[in-house]
């Protein structure tokens, strides 16, 4: 089912991804990684609702948990000592802070690459990598197209060789059935090519055709995200925004500067979800 | 105007000491439809490749074919591309990209042409083929038919003058052939580009085809309008190859001028001739599914012993996924031993996955299966049980290297013989015919001596020559005591060659029997020539039949 972030044109899917992506990198920054993980959660819920939760809740929170764990166990710099641990390494807020900060951060980094790889499909990449390097995105495209056909044939070999019965060890069959594999593959990439070559493959530099539309709306998302990861990374090099962890936890710079950055951030990091639920509003109201 | 002349043309393969083509000419007019037929390698192929630039085979050649007056060789790269549209045999294959959308702009985009003119050509092309509901899909998401439409659409959005397909409808179901070949029909009458057609499933093709090509070992027999060559062709030895109505007319000695290639002409023809003062018989419930012979009583003795079973089903259901519909359910069947059993039903009622299931590939999550013996299987694709580059050793690997040397190569010896591949034992198993494919594939399952055969859909793609070989194979097999189970839909092949016939439909059996008794209470499913004169005659079902019933009525 298709929602309003999976209309988006693919080049203003990738820039803002691209843009959370630096941001949130940059520097580590708790309220920006907190600003992120929520509303990456949100994202993720929007577009997949229970297949979303079921990943994090299997995979995602565990990973940034033991982060958090184990920074603490590991890094013992910092002033303020908490504790101390039985072979006489302190145990420090400092470590604790950042270990929470980075946690939320993987965390968020899992949720940006499960919403990339449900929104970005393989036509958007091949688009995206289409305008720069023809050639590879018509690779791509067929690689994706041999894949299932590659899976359905071993399957086939697989099934036509256990039927076969023969009695040999497990490494022989194998064997057997990858040269039946190579083989086929091997025919069918000429057949291929002929293919190709009966439609005038190699003649003229090729074009690549796509399906999608460039919008009005794409150009003021994209103009939005630039502008904002422009002002925050703006003011994080002229230290208007300045985080430290170690040896103390300091949050300093000009407070009504970072207050603005972090309110565009997070304008920047709901846009998606925003049209989404916005689009929702709508449709339901106009039914 | 002649827009193909192919002019005093011969053709000779790099280590061939014959011609495979011998002095062609013939001449294709603009929007004309030309079907090309004769007995596999009589060069049927040969000379299309040699109609298509780029696909022009190594060899050496003679004489000259002409595209609009000029030599095909001195058109430019883009003319050939654009204006020569070439469909191979194998749909799967042809098919380059992962999106539909995107074959479809392929061969526009190798032509450089900008997106706003692709995106309107595609849309066009789309249209045109009913394309639109499947347009944003993967192509490994298509069904067979869906994907020779999706081939023949990518070639026609160049806007081809002329098309060339080789067996189209060889990988697809009765069905999405004869859509196919309705929709060439269309192309042909409503865009007029020349087609040009080679075909062995004639029965749909001859009523659409303006001429036809005969070929006989590289040369042209007959060439011209339908009726004409086909003709010719009955009084040829490819009148087996015919059409359940030729080949009647043939039989029972060719009365009349006009040659019938359709079951309505065919039905006309036997009533005009043979049973005019007839009653057509109305079978009631009573009268079918009375096959009097030996086999027919047994089988309807419901008690069955075990011992002359090899395979039993018992209640068995199957699906494929948890909360997916059931592709068989609660199936009960026997399998008798010594006999060839064929299951027929329609495309996709799951007759390969019951197959798969017997065989012991799949487990049913209900019922019970006993079998008795080793069960070999021979898979649609016979390609997927090869695994050497050479034939002989394709055939000796079956067998563990500690079986004495002079052994293994007589029973390998011996076993090509038998299934007529001795000529191939030196070849690369690709480098075969599809036939020859088949039977070394069979071969070698025989190899590991099984006592149960399974064939899935052995006829598909194959022409009449290749079926009757096969054909004789397999009463061959059974007589020497194996038990062979088929899963076909081809009537006329399970007709003919098996002694036991199960209708399969919805997952279940739903009637058992001789063929004769399954068909016989059939009037859809069943073969062409009882749809001809099965009503008037009582117990004719194969050709032969009818015919031996005509020639009755006129002594």
């Amino acid at each position: 089912m298709a929602n309003q972030f999976e209309r988006w044109h693919p080049l203003t899917q990738f820039i803002y991804f691209l843009t959370v992506i630096v941001i949130m990198t940059v520097k580590l920054n708790p309220l920006i990684t907190l600003v992120t993980f929520f509303g990456l959660a949100l994202l993720g819920f929007l577009i997949a609702r229970g297949d979303f939760l079921k990943m994090s809740a299997r995979f995602f929170l565990p990973a940034s948990l033991i982060a958090i764990v184990i920074n603490p166990l590991f890094s013992h710099e910092g002033a303020t000592i908490l504790a101390y641990f039985p072979d006489g390494n302190p145990f420090t807020l400092e470590s604790v802070l950042y270990g929470i900060a980075s946690g939320l951060m993987i965390c968020g980094m899992c949720f940006l690459f499960y919403s990339f790889n449900t929104v970005m499909t393989s036509d958007r990449i091949m688009y995206l990598t289409g305008r720069l390097f023809r050639t590879l995105s018509l690779i791509i495209s067929m690689t994706l197209r041999f894949i299932p056909e590659f899976k359905r044939q071993l399957d086939k070999v697989k099934k036509a060789h256990r039927c076969l019965g023969l009695k040999q060890s497990r490494l022989k069959d194998g064997i057997d059935i990858m040269n039946s594999m190579i083989m086929w593959s091997f025919e069918k990439s000429i057949d291929r090519s002929d293919s190709m070559r009966a439609r005038g493959y190699g003649i003229r530099r090729r074009t690549s055709f796509h399906i999608f539309t460039f919008t009005v709306r794409d150009i003021y998302y994209i103009a939005l995200m630039l502008i904002v990861s422009g002002w925050y990374l703006t003011m994080l090099f002229t230290e208007n925004i300045y985080v430290t962890f170690y040896p103390l936890f300091y949050y300093g710079g000009n407070l009504i500067l970072s207050i603005i950055s972090y309110v565009l951030y997070s304008v920047l990091v709901l846009l998606p979800s925003i049209d989404i639920i916005l689009e929702e509003i709508k449709w339901k109201s106009l039914q | 105007m002649e827009i193909i002349t192919v002019d005093n043309f011969s053709f000779r393969y790099p280590d061939s000491k014959n011609d495979s083509l011998n002095n062609i000419n013939i001449g294709i007019d603009e929007g004309d439809f030309v079907l090309i037929c004769g007995k596999s390698g009589c060069g049927k192929t040969t000379l299309v490749k040699n109609l298509k630039p780029v696909m022009i085979p190594n060899g050496t050649s003679s004489g000259r074919i002409l595209y609009r007056g000029k030599d095909i060789n001195t058109l430019s790269p883009e003319g050939a591309a654009i204006n020569i549209g070439y469909v191979m045999q194998d749909t799967d294959t042809q098919i380059v990209t992962d999106k539909v959308w995107h074959e479809l702009a392929f061969g526009l985009e190798n032509m450089g042409l900008g997106n706003k003119l692709i995106k309107r050509r595609v849309a066009e092309i789309s249209n045109y083929f009913g394309i639109t509901e499947w347009f944003d899909k993967k192509t490994s998401e298509l069904s067979g038919g869906q994907r020779q439409i999706l081939t023949l659409a990518s070639i026609m959005v160049m806007k081809p003058e002329v098309l060339i397909l080789d067996e189209p409808t060889s990988q697809l179901c009765e069905v999405a052939a004869s859509e196919l070949v309705s929709i060439l029909k269309r192309i042909n009458e409503e865009l007029s580009t020349t087609i040009i057609m080679i075909e062995h499933r004639l029965e749909n093709v001859f009523s659409v085809a303006d001429k036809v090509l005969y070929m006989e070992a590289g040369k042209v027999t007959a060439y011209g309008a339908t009726k004409d060559v086909a003709a010719i062709m009955a009084k040829s030895d490819y009148i087996d190859a015919m059409p359940a109505s030729a080949r009647i007319y043939k039989g029972t000695g060719l009365h009349g001028g006009n040659i019938p290639l359709n079951i309505r002409d065919g039905r006309r023809y036997v009533k005009k001739y043979f049973v005019s003062g007839l009653e057509k018989k109305n079978f009631d419930e009573k009268d079918f599914c009375t096959d009097t012979s030996f086999l027919g009583k047994i089988l309807k003795d419901k008690k069955e012993k075990k011992e002359d079973c090899i395979i039993s089903l018992s209640e068995v259901s199957f699906r494929y996924e948890k909360t997916g519909a059931d592709i068989i359910s609660n199936l009960s069947m026997n399998v008798r031993k010594g006999l060839i059993t064929t299951v027929v039903g329609g495309n996709g009622s799951g007759k390969t996955t019951l197959l798969s299931v017997m065989a012991g590939l799949l487990k049913p999550y209900r019922g019970k299966i006993r079998t008795e013996g080793k069960i070999a299987m021979l898979p649609q694709n016979p390609e997927t049980l090869f695994s050497r580059d050479r034939v002989y050793d394709e055939l000796s690997m079956v067998f563990s290297k500690e079986n004495d040397k002079n052994l293994i190569h007589r029973l390998v010896c011996d076993m090509a013989e038998k299934f007529d591949i001795e000529h191939c034992l030196d070849m690369h198993p690709y480098d075969m015919s599809g036939g020859e494919k088949q039977r070394t594939a069979l071969a070698k399952l025989l190899l590991t001596s099984p006592e149960l055969l399974l064939l899935d859909e052995p006829t598909k793609g194959f022409d009449y020559y290749h079926k009757k070989k096969l054909g004789s194979i397999l009463r061959n097999l059974v007589y020497e005591g194996m038990t062979i189970l088929i899963v076909s839909h081809d009537t006329e092949f399970t007709a003919k060659y098996s002694d036991v016939c199960m209708m399969y439909f919805n997952g279940g059996i739903v009637c058992r029997g001789t063929p004769f008794d399954v068909f016989k209470g059939n009037s859809f499913y069943t073969t062409a020539a009882d749809r001809i004169a099965g009503d008037y005659f009582g117990n004719a079902l194969t050709v032969e039949d009818v015919i031996e019933e005509c020639l009755k009525i006129t002594t």
